[in-house]
């Protein structure tokens, strides 16, 4: 079992993620004779606040993906009972452990925008992969577990 | 907006698709101003929208007329279709 180990930091637990397109994806790109492109690196904060993970925009762009479905999303800002609409994307997801990426699932996740330069990171991992997952947060030590 | 035409056409259709019983909590596939076929999950119908239609854009949505958010706990801001 792959175990991701770091200190927990200003933006607190932040991983190594790897985005790519979905296998579905990989085929008809293949039949066209186009090429695949190369999984995004992005860095992501577990968030077990949000119950779907979310990367910024840009990520899905860089993809060549366009979105498949819509989601509303309740944020504490939003009116309650108007929630947002947002773009929702398939992706192949992997975690990298000790500078090596693990396959871990295909997903569905929205496009978020809002992340600020000194958080470092430009996604959140949220309770849909931690549903998968184990995750400890030392906090007198100040570092976290995550294992999958 | 992307797919606008697609959810102008899922929202014509989804009173409709709500009429038959079978069809709800299933996933519908939209391409254009056509519903193209109601899958048991949004992944086979993702697949079958690549296979019918390539890259053209289709959308993908739940035959439901209570559709659940997604909550996050923190001020993201969405990029809407």
């Amino acid at each position: 079992m792959p175990i991701i180990t770091g200190p927990i930091t200003l933006g607190g637990a932040v991983v190594d993620v790897l985005v790519g397109v979905d296998d579905a994806r990989i085929r008809l790109l293949r039949k066209h004779g186009l090429p695949v492109p190369t999984s995004r690196h992005v860095r992501a904060m577990v968030d077990t606040g949000a119950s779907l993970s979310g990367f910024d925009q840009a990520v899905f762009t860089s993809l060549g993906l366009t979105p498949t479905r819509q989601r509303p999303v309740a944020t504490p800002s939003t009116p309650t009972g108007a929630p947002f609409m947002a773009a929702e994307f398939y992706v192949r997801l992997s975690l990298v452990a000790g500078g090596v990426a693990h396959p871990f699932k295909n997903a569905w996740v929205i496009a978020v925008t809002g992340f600020q330069p000194s958080e470092g990171f430009t996604g959140l991992i949220g309770r849909d992969v931690l549903d998968y997952c184990s995750f400890s947060y030392h906090g007198t030590a100040k570092h976290f577990e995550f294992s999958f | 907006m992307q797919l606008a035409r697609e959810l102008t056409t899922f929202q014509r259709e989804l009173p409709e698709l709500l009429r038959e019983p079978a069809n709800r909590n299933r996933h519908a596939l939209i391409h254009g101003d056509r519903i193209a076929g109601v899958f048991d999950t949004p992944e086979s119908a993702l697949e079958a929208g690549y296979d019918l239609f390539g890259f053209d854009p289709f959308l993908v949505q739940e035959v439901t007329d209570a559709p659940v958010p997604v909550v996050f706990s923190r001020n993201i801001a969405p990029c809407r279709l």
